[in-house]
């Protein structure tokens, strides 16, 4: 049984895939009707976790490498999102608590980079929050439809986890497909008819997940620095995506977030393409 | 590494014990890099047995010649300097998944304690710093000689070999467990000149 989850497959995919699906019925029915729907975006951070657990372990009380922070990064940041959703603050308190969040997590991750930091060192990690910023903006505007919002999350996901393959990185690659396929388990709730709302425990502890990921590799991998910003185009889908015509009604509705998808896929695979080529040392197998 | 070091101080210790006379009273001897490999052994899927060593690394070791229970070592470790002759495959253990190197560009070993188990050999126990966790470590530490250097009389070497074993995951290593071996050889030839 142990051996069974040792397996990559069922760390990155199976397990937090399952727990995304089956944490959001849970925390919607534990949740009451009222409630429920506000924070069952909360399972998405919860089924990454628990692939975190299965990939890296439990993380030190004290953690000392920024692996073992970023499981704390993203269950404060749930549990903020969740407090939040749950006593439904308005969302300009989300936004705040995104982007200040976001700074937070950054400083705690780059410590050891500040302490000797030159210029390019600020103005990368300056980069590395306006980009957040970024993504937590574009979620913003189209958050009308959960699924909208969570495609390009899942694709950009995707995306890193290869990024971070070709970048050398097992572990973070591991982490960021646990983390598009808990998106995937919330994602099946919600398609083709969305239900539950895109609050601040999608945008604190989903999507702070995904920007944490991509601080770690781009602070302390040989992950391609230009894939990773390419993967940022991801979120510039939904706007392209509204001009495919699509037919009226309720179908048309339901093939938006797959036309959304579809077209984060497009800077998703781009960037693959660069982490591929810009790969260090391409040889496999060993 | 960082064990071996302080094993080869052990063996030093040892030596001095042997060689009461040719070496004086706490003497100071730093680690000959040109002459002293740090290598580890790990399992590979069951298959073989993985070679690697570190190529960057600097050291000493004191004892005072009658002794091992007075010795010391410090040995410091360059991570990034990790060599399997294998580029990409040294690339993939300086990530995060295995040293870590750019938020732990070094591990480090300092010696605690040095019991004899024989006329030239002992167990060197010391904290083992790596990926930021400090653990005791216990090395067997062989003394194999301290003499004059034969093209140079100027200079005093010891030489020792050290064995042991670490498990990864007491440092927080733990990426794929279960394919790769958990507990991680290490095998330290070293020399050192006396100062």
């Amino acid at each position: 049984m142990a051996e069974f989850f040792t397996n990559p497959l069922v760390q990155s995919v199976l397990v937090p895939v399952a727990g995304g699906f089956i944490l959001t019925g849970a925390i919607r029915f534990a949740n009451g009707r009222a409630k429920g729907p506000l924070v069952a975006g909360a399972a998405v951070a919860l089924g990454f976790l628990v692939g975190y657990v299965l990939i890296v372990g439990l993380p030190p009380l004290t953690p000392v490498s920024n692996q073992q922070k970023l499981a704390y990064v993203v269950a404060g940041r749930l549990i903020i999102g969740f407090l939040m959703d749950f006593s439904r603050r308005p969302p300009f308190y989300r936004e705040l608590v995104y982007i200040v969040g976001a700074a937070a997590a950054l400083y705690w991750m780059a410590l050891p980079k500040i302490a000797g930091g030159t210029a390019w060192t600020y103005l990368s990690l300056v980069a590395l929050w306006i980009a957040a910023g970024l993504i937590g903006y574009r979620l913003e505007k189209s958050r009308a439809n959960v699924v909208n919002a969570c495609a390009p999350l899942l694709v950009a996901a995707l995306g890193l986890g290869l990024v971070a393959l070709f970048g050398r990185t097992g572990s973070y690659s591991q982490l960021a497909f646990s983390l598009a396929t808990a998106f995937g388990g919330f994602m099946l709730w919600n398609w083709p008819i969305a239900r539950y709302p895109f609050g601040a425990t999608l945008l604190l502890g989903g999507a702070g997940a995904l920007v944490t990921i991509a601080y770690a590799l781009a602070l302390y991998t040989e992950a391609s620095p230009y894939a990773l910003a390419m993967l940022l185009l991801c979120f510039f889908a939904e706007p392209v995506a509204r001009r495919i015509k699509l037919p009226a009604g309720k179908i048309g509705e339901a093939f938006r977030p797959v036309a959304v998808g579809a077209v984060a896929l497009i800077p998703a695979l781009a960037a693959v393409a660069v982490a591929y080529l810009t790969a260090p040392g391409q040889e496999a197998g060993y | 590494m960082r064990t071996r070091s302080i094993i080869a101080g052990a063996a030093a210790l040892m030596a001095s014990t042997a060689l009461i006379g040719t070496a004086s009273a706490a003497d100071n001897y730093k680690i000959d890099a040109t002459h002293t490999n740090i290598i580890f052994i790990v399992d590979h899927l069951g298959f073989s047995n993985m070679i690697g060593q570190f190529q960057s690394f600097e050291g000493n070791f004191s004892f005072d010649g009658k002794s091992v229970e007075g010795a010391s070592v410090k040995l410091t470790i360059k991570t990034a300097s990790v060599d399997t002759d294998h580029e990409a495959r040294d690339k993939h253990l300086s990530s995060p998944d295995f040293f870590n190197v750019q938020e732990f560009p070094e591990m480090s070993f300092t010696s605690t304690k040095f019991e004899a188990t024989g006329d030239k050999t002992a167990k060197m126990t010391g904290d083992l710093t790596m990926l930021g966790v400090t653990k005791p470590v216990t090395l067997d530490v062989t003394f194999n000689k301290a003499d004059k250097f034969p093209m140079d009389p100027n200079v005093f070497i010891a030489g020792f070999s050290a064995k042991g074993t670490v498990n990864r995951q007491d440092f927080g290593m733990k990426y794929a467990a279960g394919a790769i071996g958990d507990n991680i050889g290490l095998w330290i030839e070293a020399e050192g000149h006396k100062q």
